[in-house]
């Protein structure tokens, strides 16, 4: 379920993808900034650098940018990590030079 | 380990009573999972569902109608900030439960305006320790705290007062919510320290 | 754009502080020593992680405002209020004082300096700091390609940099929007950032423009809706959002 349009607040509690790179490599093993990931609820692509990230909380959760669908969201407890990609329909990741 | 010279973290209170792992907050950090709704008094609604799948909505004049009561309580964080006498207005869970009968009844989904949910035993929403508030220190709850009306479990860490609440499921088996299928404890005590699941 | 260097493997490094210097009245500069670093490309940032001496530890990001492939490392704070790490940095930082780092990061918000379309940069607040390294890496290469900044702040005793800023201004490659408190010498009222502002300062868009934006998060949404109705090309806008209202 997400919000409508009219009754979402601007600007959000949010920052992008992008300050999350070291995080995520935590994660991927490597920074994933400048893969783009394509949403499986409205098929809107973006690069993970520029997903909206809602880090303050107990986990981190990034969502579409169009509609909001969460596309990754994941949790690190002391001794592992969560990660859940409910709405990511895929994810294109670039070889390395 | 390399220690910063001169950087103190977060500074421990003196002869204050907290859980373990917690420090007290400057000011009332706003934490959430996605973007804040602006839901208006006239179209918020909160639904009980039962066991038996029989709803029950209660919009604001309803839940007006119900007696109101101000709590003053401490807050706990699992992002470990506290804060300490936080005052609000609201009506015990219990008011909106009085008139349902539901025998199955052991646990309780939230569910807020987003999609957000989170699961508290039915026994913890009962005995005057949880609340739907609308105030927050003399004012209107405001959107980023969960305004117009949030869940307040204020024994539990503060992820289980749901912002934005629209619904309480009742559930005769208990299911994990939005952090807790994600590691975080299903119960959430703190002064227990239950963060994660294996806590 | 052609993608950025190929990154090593990201450890943390362990760091020095070699130099602090007051950027504005809220802001600081810190310099820092670290073995090994492999430099970086202008727009990434770093992880720094603190550790008290109760075990405590904190990570956050950065952005790099030093030339790419200078080798130096420094970032400029803000003070964010009540933020424990944001407090140290800008207050409690000494030449000497040990912390660890973690990057170079990010591979998106980069100038590759291969590209020789112009470059449009649009800040706001802090947001200018990684702008400003792609500026002083454009200075140090004398690279081609023409480069303007527009810096939106809220007066000139907010601004970062201002001897390098000043004179980049006096050439025309730099224009302040005051939202707050202009100088004597603006005509400019006071006032967010406009399509007239656009109009009049930033590159034209019939030049191919690419353009980066940083800034806080209604900032960079109102400088993107500006930009793509001014005529620049989305595909060749890249931004970076630095939230808004931050409680930590």
């Amino acid at each position: 379920m997400n919000i409508p349009r009219e009754q979402r607040q601007q600007p959000g509690w949010h920052v992008d993808g992008n300050g999350l790179a070291g995080a995520m490599s935590d994660i991927f093993g490597r920074d994933i900034t400048d893969a783009m990931g394509v949403c499986n609820f409205c098929g809107n692509r973006a690069a993970v650098a520029e997903v909206p990230a809602y880090n303050a909380g107990p986990g981190v959760v990034l969502r579409c940018a169009e509609c909001d669908t969460i596309l990754m969201r994941w949790a690190t407890t002391p001794i592992s990590t969560w990660l859940e990609m409910p709405g990511l329909r895929s994810l294109e990741i670039a070889m390395q030079p | 380990m390399t220690i910063t010279e001169g950087f103190v973290g977060k500074a421990s209170p003196q002869g204050v009573d907290l859980p373990p792992g917690q420090h007290l907050a400057r000011g009332f950090p706003v934490l959430s999972a996605g973007p804040t709704p602006l839901i208006s008094t006239s179209a918020w609604e909160c639904t009980v569902t039962t066991t038996t799948g029989h709803k029950h909505v209660f919009d604001w004049t309803r839940l007006h109608q119900l007696p109101a009561e101000d709590i003053t309580v401490d807050i706990h964080c699992v992002t470990r900030w506290s804060k300490l006498g936080t005052r609000w207005r609201g009506v015990p869970v219990e008011a909106l439960l009085a008139d349902i009968d539901d025998p199955t009844a052991a646990h309780v989904m939230a569910s807020s305006y987003g999609g957000y949910r989170t699961n508290i035993p039915l026994a913890d929403l009962l005995g005057g320790r949880a609340w739907l508030v609308f105030e927050y220190d003399g004012q209107a709850l405001s959107p980023e705290h969960g305004g117009p009306v949030r869940l307040l479990v204020p024994h539990l860490y503060l992820w289980k007062s749901a912002k934005w609440i629209t619904g309480l499921t009742l559930m005769a088996t208990d299911q994990p919510g939005f952090w807790e299928s994600l590691g975080y404890h299903r119960y959430g005590d703190p002064w227990l320290e239950q963060r994660h699941s294996r806590d | 754009m052609a993608r950025a260097a190929a990154l090593p493997r990201l450890t943390w490094l362990p760091a020095t502080i070699s130099d602090v210097r007051r950027e504005s009245a809220t802001a600081t500069t810190l310099r820092l020593d670290v073995d090994d670093w492999p430099g970086h490309v202008p727009g990434q940032h770093v992880d720094l992680r603190l550790t008290a001496p109760d075990g405590y530890s904190a990570v956050r990001p950065y952005s790099l405002a030093s030339a790419g492939g200078s080798g130096t490392v420094e970032i400029t704070v803000d003070t964010t209020p009540g933020g424990e790490v944001s407090t140290y940095l800008t207050q409690g930082a000494r030449p000497g004082h040990h912390l660890e780092i973690r990057g170079p990061l990010g591979k998106w918000f980069v100038w590759d300096t291969s590209d020789t379309e112009p470059v449009q940069l649009i800040g706001g607040g802090s947001g200018i700091v990684p702008l400003m390294s792609m500026l002083r890496t454009h200075d140090a290469q004398q690279h081609p390609a023409q480069m303007r900044l527009l810096y939106s702040l809220p007066s000139a005793v907010h601004m970062l940099y201002r001897p390098e800023l000043a004179s980049l201004h006096a050439e025309g490659t730099v224009t302040f929007l005051y939202t707050r408190q202009p100088t004597a010498a603006s005509t400019r009222p006071p006032g967010r950032i406009t399509a007239d502002d656009l109009r009049q300062h930033a590159i034209n868009p019939d030049l191919k423009p690419s353009a980066f934006v940083c800034g806080p998060t209604g900032f960079v949404e109102t400088v993107l809706t500006l930009l793509v109705g001014f005529g620049y090309d989305p595909e060749r806008i890249r931004a970076e959002r630095y939230g808004e209202g931050s409680s930590t």
